[in-house]
């Protein structure tokens, strides 16, 4: 074969210039720490690598909102905690002022340290974070959320608004609650029911919160506990007798000098005929009766009111005409006997009659007895006056605003009214511990999400760094190894180029 | 026995030809480094014998002609190899431009992508921060800047590419005039004094240079003048040549194409060379490339828009356009009729990064062709103008009548988006993170019914603070007929069923002519009420800003296959491919280009140890021609002596 001069010097040249090309581009390797020096080096790597940085860049970014987050979460906690605190020290001072021993100005001195806490505890509701945003506000964040005004009332202007951050690319956590959900929409009473004494019961019956006994049994209605007395009647023929003469004899029955029944001989009544027929003078008695079919109870319509009930014997003509009553008056003679039962102020029953006046129970009162009706479960203590009255409800939303105030205005009761007032004060207090219990549970919760997450996105960034390292960055030994192979190639090519350059026959021609 | 003075001559033809070889290896020698230049050898031949009585009596050596030693095939090789090595290496120079634009991860789109969606989580994070918002601010404005830098950055390789054109076709013109002149040089002295091999070179060299700039055929006449074609288009036809132009182009005035003398654009037939490579790159490699740009651009910018324009700012008013967009270009051909072309991109999960071109049928048909798989669509307008078209590959094309039979348009539907992708807003309070609409429970519910989960999917009847719907909705529970009514019920929707025996779990409607939807879960009681109104005041809330901020990870491109990241790396690898492929190309084409030259060397080239060898042979064979006469001289000066004596 003929190599022209030319051809092998420019071989020769392009040898060195491909070896160069190679060294050079390994030494830029080398310097930039990266096998992808442009998207031809490897385009899928290039491609895979933005991708890897993208991710990195969203995670790094979901970290960020990791800490945001539990620096909100723990401001959320803290004014939490000392919701909680501020709850508990009124729990406290209601628990003191339900002390018989107290004097009003006692107890007025802790309504005012009720007080105090109330406006502390608005002051924490209204916290803010560190950008001045208020923390329990919802979406409203430049909107003071609580505002007390003159009566004393906290109204809420924030919203039910709960702002959700992205800390993971599958999970979010709230990083708020409204002051709707925290301090706002709270169940009163034991959460499912309130009970209440009417104000103008006369005893000294004071009602337990009581308990729900059977969540599927209640129906949600209005339920109203009358004390009563036991009327201990008896039903059925009334027993006139009539001996001798055939006189017309008639029992006449009477509550509070009304005449509500009357009956000639063989005339018969059911406790039922006999509830009706005193039921339709309540107007004029001020007593209604109820009867369950086998008592019937009195009591009176209004509060601690009297029960006197007179049986007569009417038409008598010889003394052996007699009469036993359904009260149990035992009436002879002709003189128109009349015998004249007063009831016990103090009940000794109670009724429960739902809100369309059905009878749900009728028993025997004992104080601290135990009584149960669809599903709720509650007793009385204390001795209450046959009419006083007390309505079980459903719980209804009540702030601890409202509560706190309550408790205040009603340290001026005294007696029962303060007790049954303060029971409930209690129940309304632990339901609004209970709810901000349950909130910082929760926080804790998603604060323990959040550095379960933080970590997760660690391991992830790692995880992405490293398969990024593998797409993208060089390794250093390889290209070390490869730059002192291409060192010596292109050394090899300089000296073979000299020295083939030297070869020529001029050289021996002299 | 031959005369003396035959002997003599016999001498001097043998002195002459070694002469003449020592001229021919010398001139070997002087151009071993000349271009193109083919070896050249002295041919001898004995001179015409004497006949003397019955014999032929050798009359020494002549110079029968000085040939070149060339291949002909191997040199259209070389030609051929010379014109594929030039056009990959020009269109790996373009691929290499274009991949370091992409290869810079501070100006890549990538990290601004990153930092920008980095931007909407923040804000997510703390909406009502006015410092987290003017940092979204100024990422989108650094956004779109880089939109910008990197569309400014391909719209510069297209100027590359002009210049390109321009100076190729100026050396073509130059070239294909000096292979006019050598022709008509090689002509008059073939007649003349025979093969003038030094002209051969030249010209052969000249066609090589001329190859170097685009493909070219040649075809050799019988009076040794070259015809030379680059296409179906005659380049030199003789001593005449075809003058090309640059003029601009057809559709797009900024790219410049190729006329020939007689006003026909001959872009399109000017294939291989390093002009050929430019205009191939330009439709292979940087339309698509400004397209996919084009399209991530109008991808963002549409979805982006539409979803914050469900938003709300911290006015209380619904978000407007985040991004501004540009409209997409139409070009209509300069010779048309009339008529005229819009397009408008419709839905950008169907975009392609094709251009399009559309020809009238005549009457009311059309025909729309997709670039780059040549797929057509036929469009009839029915007799309508304008006459808007169903959508077609994510836009649709509004057409004016009157462009007449064989009119064209070029559509370009995402090529402007880069560069026009900008900020709209003007100040971050108008950042929309806040949903518009907000659903409450009642304080005095006595159930457990909640509501949750409100989205909104369209702000016709919002934002509920004005025309046409204002107010409060009310949904009171109806334990009775198990419903929800509504109050006030604009648009008759109510009531809403509702059993929460059966829905407690959570059932969803869609009120408000489908604007907003929500879920009521839970046992309400009865009369228990939600309420949805305006979300006034709701600075604290991120759901839009949320929602905004999961666009990074949507796949909203190349039919919902593709996030905005993910459609940039796909323009990433395709550029990365693309310039590999090129860089494969190159090595190739470079290799079979020196095999080419090398086996033309080995014909052609000129070996200095072989000149030398033949500088020795022809400097011993004049020595000996010489002493040939002295020899002769001698035979002489004996017989003189002789007749002395």
């Amino acid at each position: 074969m003929r190599i022209s001069t030319a051809q092998l010097f420019r071989q020769g040249i392009n040898e060195i210039t491909a070896q160069q090309t190679n060294v050079a581009r390994t030494q830029l390797e080398l310097a930039t720490g990266t096998r992808l020096l442009t998207p031809a080096s490897d385009p899928a790597g290039s491609a895979e690598a933005l991708r890897l940085g993208e991710r990195i860049a969203a995670t790094n970014q979901h970290q960020d909102n990791i800490v945001f987050a539990r620096t909100r979460l723990n401001q959320e906690e803290n004014a939490t905690s000392r919701s909680i605190e501020i709850l508990q020290r009124v729990r406290e001072l209601a628990i003191s002022a339900n002390d018989a021993a107290l004097v009003l100005s006692d107890r007025q001195a802790i309504a005012a340290e009720v007080e105090q806490r109330l406006a502390e505890l608005v002051d924490v509701a209204n916290s803010r974070d560190a950008s001045g945003e208020f923390l329990f506000a919802g979406f409203k964040g430049r909107t003071q959320p609580f505002t007390r005004d003159a009566s004393g009332s906290v109204s809420y202007a924030g919203d039910q608004g709960q702002r959700v951050v992205q800390v993971g690319t599958q999970n979010t956590v709230a990083v708020a609650d409204s002051g709707f959900d925290t301090f706002q929409a709270i169940r009163n009473g034991n959460g499912t029911f309130t009970v209440a004494p009417a104000t103008a019961n006369v005893g000294s019956g004071v009602i337990d919160p009581g308990n729900v006994q059977d969540a599927s049994a209640i129906d949600g209605d209005t339920y109203t506990i009358t004390m009563a007395r036991d009327s201990a009647a008896s039903s059925g023929a009334i027993g006139l007798v009539d001996s001798g003469t055939n006189d017309a004899l008639t029992y006449e029955l009477r509550i509070n000098g009304t005449l509500v029944d009357t009956l000639n001989e063989g005339d018969s009544r059911t406790l039922a005929q006999l509830e009706s027929a005193i039921d339709a003078q309540s107007g004029t008695t001020g007593v209604a009766a109820t009867t369950d079919g086998t008592r019937l109870y009195l009591h009176s319509t209004t509060a601690g009111g009297a029960i006197a009930i007179t049986e007569t014997l009417v038409g008598a003509s010889e003394d052996a005409d007699t009469v036993t009553g359904f009260f149990g008056a035992s009436l002879t003679g002709t003189t128109t006997p009349s015998v004249t039962t007063t009831l016990d102020s103090a009940a000794n029953a109670l009724l429960v009659t739902d809100s369309a006046n059905n009878l749900e129970l009728a028993e025997d009162y004992a104080a601290d007895a135990v009584f149960e009706f669809n599903g709720i479960s509650t007793s009385i203590r204390g001795t209450p006056s046959q009419g006083d009255t007390f309505t079980i409800a459903p719980s209804t939303n009540q702030s601890v605003f409202t509560t706190l105030g309550n408790l205040s205005d009603d340290l001026d009761l005294s007696g029962a009214p303060l007790s049954n007032a303060l029971n409930r004060a209690l129940v309304d207090i632990d339901r609004g511990i209970d709810n901000l219990n349950a909130l910082r549970t929760e926080i804790g919760a998603r604060l323990n999400t959040l550095d379960s997450q933080e970590e997760a996105n660690a391991d992830f960034i790692l995880e992405l760094e490293t398969s990024l390292s593998n797409v993208q960055d060089l390794d250093f030994a390889e290209a070390a190894s490869r730059l002192s192979r291409q060192i010596l190639a292109l050394q090899a090519s300089q000296s073979a180029f000299v020295q083939v350059q030297g070869l020529s026959l001029f050289n021996f021609l002299n | 026995m031959p005369a003396l003075p035959s002997l003599t001559n016999i001498g001097l033809s043998a002195l002459r030809a070694a002469q003449s070889s020592l001229a021919g290896t010398a001139h070997n020698i002087a151009n071993v480094n000349t271009e193109g230049y083919s070896r050249q050898r002295v041919e001898l031949q004995n001179a015409r014998p004497q006949p003397l009585g019955g014999f032929n009596v050798g009359n020494g050596v002549e110079v029968r002609g000085i040939s070149r030693l060339v291949d002909g095939a191997l040199n259209s090789q070389l030609l051929v190899q010379t014109s594929n090595a030039s056009h990959a290496e020009n269109f790996l120079s373009l691929a290499n431009r274009i991949d370091n634009v992409l290869a810079d991860p501070n100006a890549g789109l990538s990290p601004a992508l990153d930092d920008f969606f980095g931007a909407v989580q923040g804000v997510a994070g703390d909406p009502s921060s006015a410092t987290q918002r003017q940092v979204l601010l100024t990422e989108a404005g650094t956004l779109s800047q880089r939109f910008g830098l990197l569309d400014e950055r391909l719209r510069e390789i297209d100027g590359l590419i002009n210049a390109d054109v321009r100076n190729s076709v100026t050396e073509i013109n130059f070239l294909t005039g000096s292979i006019a002149e050598l022709n008509g040089q090689i002509g008059r002295s073939a007649a003349a004094a025979g093969q003038p091999n030094d002209l051969l070179d030249q010209r052969d060299t000249v066609v090589r240079q001329l190859g170097e700039l685009v493909s070219v055929s040649t075809v050799e006449l019988g009076d040794g003048t070259l015809n030379v074609l680059a296409g179906a288009q005659s380049l030199v036809l003789g001593r005449e040549t075809t003058e090309l132009s640059v003029v601009r182009g057809t559709f797009d005035p900024n790219r410049l194409e190729v006329t020939n003398s007689s006003g026909v654009n001959i872009t399109n037939t000017l294939r291989g060379g390093s002009l050929g490579a430019a205009f191939q790159f330009r439709d292979e490699v940087l339309d698509p490339a400004a397209n996919g740009l084009g399209r991530v651009a109008a991808g963002l910018a549409e979805s982006f828009n539409a979803q914050h324009r469900l938003g709300m700012d911290v006015n209380g008013s619904l978000g407007g356009d985040f991004f501004t967009s540009a409209t997409s270009s139409v070009f209509a051909n300069p010779t048309n009729a009339g008529g005229a072309v819009t397009a408008q991109i419709v839905d950008v999960a169907n975009l392609t990064t094709s251009n399009y071109s559309l020809s009238a049928d005549g009457g009311n048909a059309y025909t729309l062709t997709r670039d780059s798989d040549g797929q057509t669509f036929a469009i009839n307008t029915g007799g309508a103008s304008p006459f808007t078209t169903t959508e077609i590959d994510g836009f649709t094309l509004t057409i004016t009548a009157g462009a007449a039979t064989g009119d064209t348009f070029e559509v370009r539907p995402v090529a402007t988006h880069a560069a026009g992708f900008g900020l709209a807003l003007t100040s971050a309070s108008q950042i929309a993170a806040a949903g518009p609409v907000r659903g409450e429970v009642a304080f005095g519910n006595a159930g457990t019914g909640d509501i949750t989960g409100i989205t909104v999917a369209s702000v016709a009847n919002l934002p509920l603070n004005g025309a046409p719907v204002s107010g409060t909705l009310t949904l009171t529970f109806d334990d009775t007929a198990n419903q929800l009514t509504l109050s006030p019920d604009p648009l008759g929707e109510g009531p809403l069923a509702y059993d929460p025996s059966t829905d407690a779990g959570g059932k969803s409607f869609t009120l408000l002519g489908g604007d907003v939807s929500f879920t009521i879960s839970g046992t309400p009681s009865n009369g228990d009420t939600f309420t949805l109104s305006h979300n006034g005041g709701g600075v604290g809330d991120n759901r839009n800003a949320t929602a905004l901020a999961a666009l990074q990870n949507e796949q909203i491109l190349d039919t919902n296959s593709a996030s905005v990241q993910e459609a940039y790396g796909q323009l990433v690898t395709t550029v990365g491919a693309q310039t590999r492929d090129a860089q494969v190309s190159d090595s190739a084409f470079s290799a079979l280009l020196e095999q080419a030259r090398s086996d033309r060397e080995q014909i052609s080239g000129v070996n200095l140890d072989e000149e030398a060898a033949d500088l020795l042979r022809f400097q011993q064979a004049y020595q000996a021609s010489a002493r040939l006469l002295t020899v002769v001289d001698d035979l002489f000066q004996t017989l003189l002596s002789a007749v002395r004596s």
